[in-house]
């Protein structure tokens, strides 16, 4: 067994009674280690501390927190998915199980202890586990694996030396296939070759590289259509040693498996089982298994192909040539595997719809490439691609900011971030894994698309003004970007951009027009206050308020500058410091009763005392008049759609955690769950859920003041959140949502029935605590529901 | 194995049953000694002293957890009822409910003294 078998597991056992503690420890005996916990509270700390713990054994009822709140924070924290938990109760009560098992909880045990079953619950518990993790393992070596290989890099290399080969595109696709099944079916019937999936993927994939050697064959030896004459020959089969010592030239550690196998595929697959091949004449398996099934796999893949010295021959006559020694000497287990695998075979290498799913990267760059002319890559065009690449890096460098290019073929965005520093500077996404570009907003980024399909050939530019967050403050870019078209087909492949920070132009634009050249402080102030909702002079250095007296002077009011954000503590971002210390203008954002306020701040000298103008306004939002829909209106859209949901138009969880401290004092907060989301999902699609939560959300919206928010919490969760209201109002506002979407239709699909689960708490500070506790009220809810659900089906 | 009869049948339990759930005759008296050692019993006395609902349901919780888990079934039974009176954390329990525990909790110490 391996490693992870061979060491004792480890136990946690929380119950407050030590009584209870021995006697479990005594049951489950000396095959386990043991750790104790009296209370909850020691459990959450063991595990935020990353305790390794294999099991746990959890009490109900125990002091300073329960069993069920340490449940539902493993739950939160995901550590639930890593460690079982075994409750342990007194309590026969089905409904105490019930909702054990609602939180995560794999088992119970009921006191009294019993000895077998204590043991049994354990240790079936452990072992699935045990197998659960042995998986994840599996899959992430794998996934390790695969990264290192780099295919891109490979496959460039090896298409490049098959377009001076003149051999086709394929050759390298069909060599890794066959390869493959070839060790598949290997590993099946025979254990000589210690083989894993990862091996077997890393054979397949370096397969491509056989023949790198051939770089250094003349043109005039590899394209020749007769036979070669000796020395030809002699020159042709130096490719193999060739390949070996390009390896070497490569920035890649020696030792890495992957260079081993790399360098056996190169140097070896010309060696025969019966040791007649060359360059080295080794015998049986001297020869790296790696290197023997890309010998075989080259041999069929030459002989079922046109090449420029012969005739494709047919799948069947291939196979026997192989068979009776035609070509090669092959090891015995391997022509049983290619006997085997045949019928496979064929289908594979045959079978065109499977050649494009396994078109790459490096195949779309490559035909692109190859298309216009044949690509020589002689010391000159290598000088001046070189060239072009540093001019390239040169002008990204020079242009700083951000930059992008997209790939459509792979839907994979690459960006260079000039504000970070080199390790973090380049990130690829790949937006067909779902990846989400958190640079632009939701909004922002199918405007972006959107702009890009309708570019054309001719004019393949967009341009647009968007705000990103550099170092987790948002600052105003311009975006230009550019499709890019086929070199020969009207056909759009990629687009390139570039964001460039116009924070200040934008903010100086902003302001020109309201600000004369040399208008005084006062003038500036009463010309303020009649654009914007809210001006005051703040002294940045006591955070207060100021007050100008009849006479001008000025003087504190004693009320801090962030309470009106309902902080209880400065404002982290605070601009108007940033004013006051660069004698300039700076703006931010802050939230307020379900508003985004936008806040600009400006450095003052009144007298002789320096302080900060702030003037504040919400950014304008309408709805239209049946509350169905949200219609930005005006510039500032752009603003705000950053913190919406594009689906639902409520807040995004961006909204939360960039405001959250502003959030903090609010007195009403609920959490709706929509009921079944994901059955409704099953059974109409994915379609009829967006409606789903569209209308819920539109609901919502127009059971609750524009003072209030409304956050997407989770996919199928809101976060409510009243800044100020009666308690009264607060639960009759709630149950307004309740029933209103009980009674709700989904025009397109009747036979949806909606509902949501609510949970809200009333003055619970702080936030934090109150989301956690309507959560838990939410849950409540949404287990009587089901039970009622339940009732109505047996009756 | 005598004496556990014994001990057993006056508290109101089952030697065999008990045996039952546990690995050895052996494990089982140490487990029964350290009954005598165990805090939960004071602790409640003390809990519902100062009137502390939270506590005094957690300990009386406790013992009705460990006198199933000895077969204590008397003590058990008593724990039980006490249990459920205290759920709510509202109001103290019946104090002839408490003096029924008392007295199965010395019934058993003394039982516990003579098997010795």
């Amino acid at each position: 067994m391996n490693g992870a078998m061979e060491r004792k597991e480890k136990i946690l056992i929380a119950d407050d009674s030590r009584m209870n503690q021995e006697m479990l420890t005594e049951i489950l005996g000396m095959k386990y280690e043991y750790l104790y916990a009296e209370d909850g509270v020691q459990v959450v700390e063991m595990l935020k501390q990353g305790v390794d713990v294999d099991l746990i054994l959890l009490d109900i009822h125990m002091p300073h927190m329960n069993g069920f709140d340490v449940l539902q924070t493993m739950r939160k924290e995901h550590w639930i998915e890593e460690t079982p938990v075994i409750v342990i109760s007194a309590d026969q009560d089905a409904e105490y199980i019930q909702r054990a098992f609602d939180l995560g909880a794999t088992d119970y045990i009921n006191r009294p202890f019993n000895l077998i079953v204590v043991q049994r619950r354990v240790s079936n518990t452990l072992l699935m586990y045990a197998r659960q993790r042995g998986l994840v393992q599996l899959v992430q070596d794998q996934v390790y694996e695969r990264e290192k290989i780099n295919t891109v890099m490979i496959n460039i290399l090896s298409h490049t030396i098959e377009s001076r080969n003149n051999e086709s595109g394929l050759h390298i696709l069909h060599m890794r296939s066959i390869c493959n099944l070839l060790l598949h079916r290997l590993v099946l019937i025979s254990d000589r070759y210690q083989l894993g999936e990862s091996e077997i993927s890393t054979i397949a994939t370096l397969s491509a590289l056989h023949d790198i050697g051939k770089i250094s064959v003349p043109k005039k030896i590899l394209n020749k259509p007769g036979k070669l004459d000796p020395e030809e020959w002699e020159i042709m089969k130096r490719h193999t040693e060739q390949g070996d010592r390009l390896l070497y030239e490569l920035a890649i550690s020696q030792t890495d498996p992957l260079m081993v196998t790399a360098h056996a595929i190169c140097r070896w697959h010309h060696e025969r089982w019966d040791g007649k091949g060359y360059p080295d004449g080794l015998i049986g398996d001297q020869i790296p298994i790696s290197a023997q099934v890309v010998a075989m796999a080259d041999v069929y893949d030459a002989l079922t192909s046109e090449r420029c010295y012969k005739q494709a021959f047919s799948h069947e006559k291939a196979i026997r040539m192989i068979c009776d020694g035609e070509c090669g000497a092959f090891n015995p287990l391997l022509i049983q595997c290619l006997l085997d695998v045949e019928k496979s075979l064929k289908d594979l290498v045959h079978n065109d719809s499977i050649r494009y799913d396994l078109l790459n990267e490096a195949e779309h760059l490559t035909v692109e490439a190859l298309e216009g002319k044949s690509l020589p890559l002689d010391d000159r065009t290598r000088r001046l691609l070189f060239n072009e690449q540093c001019k390239k890096d040169f002008f990204a460098k020079a242009c700083g900011g951000i930059q992008f290019e997209y790939d459509r073929w792979l839907g994979r965005v690459i960006f260079t971030d000039w504000n970070e520093d080199s390790k973090e500077r380049h990130k690829t996404l790949y937006l067909s894994e779902g990846d989400d570009i958190q640079l632009l907003s939701s909004e922002d980024w199918v405007t972006l698309r959107d702009n890009l399909r309708l570019t054309t050939k001719d004019s393949p530019f967009v341009e647009m003004e968007v705000l990103i967050p550099v170092h987790g403050r948002y600052r105003w870019h311009r975006l230009i970007a550019r499709t890019i078209w086929s070199y020969r087909t009207p056909e759009f492949i990629g687009a390139v951009g570039q964001f460039t920070d116009i924070h200040e132009e934008v903010i100086r634009r902003t302001m020109k027009p309201i600000l004369p050249e040399s208008s005084s402080a006062e003038e500036v102030i009463r010309i303020f206050s009649d654009i914007f909702e809210v001006v005051r002079l703040v002294d940045p250095k006591t955070a207060m308020v100021l007050r100008q007296n009849p006479d001008g002077t000025l003087s504190e009011t004693g009320v801090h500058c962030y309470e009106i954000w309902g902080r209880d503590s400065a404002c982290r971002n605070c601009t108007s410091c940033r004013a006051l210390g660069g004698k300039t203008w700076n703006s931010k954002l802050e939230a307020r009763d379900g508003k985004i306020f936008s806040v600009l701040s400006g450095f003052m000298k009144i007298g002789k005392r320096e302080c900060v103008m702030e003037a504040a306004f919400p950014l304008d939002e309408n709805r239209t008049p049946d509350g169905e829909e949200l219609v930005p209106t005006g510039g500032n859209s752009l603003l705000q759609n950053f913190y919406r949901d594009a689906l639902t138009h409520a807040y995004s969880r961006t909204y939360l955690s960039n405001f959250r401290p502003n959030l903090e004092h609010a007195e009403g907060v609920a959490l709706i769950d929509v009921d079944k989301l994901k059955q409704i999902n099953d059974t109409y699609g994915h379609i009829a859920g967006d409606m789903a939560l569209t209308q819920i959300s539109n609901i919502v919206l127009s059971c609750i003041r524009d003072i209030d928010t409304l956050i997407r919490y989770g996919g199928d969760e809101f976060l409510l959140i009243f800044s100020r209201i009666s308690e009264e109002a607060f639960y009759d506002r709630l149950n307004r949502i309740r029933t209103q979407v009980h009674n709700s239709v989904l025009e397109q699909y009747p036979g949806v029935r909606l509902n949501v689960s609510v949970g809200g708490v009333y003055h619970v500070y702080p936030l934090a605590d109150a989301i956690a506790q309507a959560d838990q009220k939410m849950y409540q809810e949404k287990s009587a529901s089901a039970v009622e659900e339940n009732k109505k089906h047996f009756r | 194995m005598e004496d556990l009869k014994v001990f057993y049948e006056k508290i109101g339990g089952n030697a065999t049953e008990v045996l039952g759930r546990f690995p050895n005759e052996l494990i089982l008296i140490r487990f029964l000694k350290k009954y005598t050692t165990d805090p939960t019993f004071d602790n409640f006395l003390v809990a519902l002293d100062k009137k502390d609902m939270e506590n005094a349901f957690l300990c009386v919780h406790t013992l009705k957890g460990i006198a199933l888990n000895l077969g204590f079934g008397n003590l058990q039974s008593v724990a039980s009822e006490l249990t459920e009176s205290l759920r709510s954390r509202e109001r103290l329990p019946d104090t002839a409910l408490v003096e029924t525990l008392k007295k199965e909790q010395s019934r058993i110490l003394e039982a516990l003294n003579v098997m010795e």
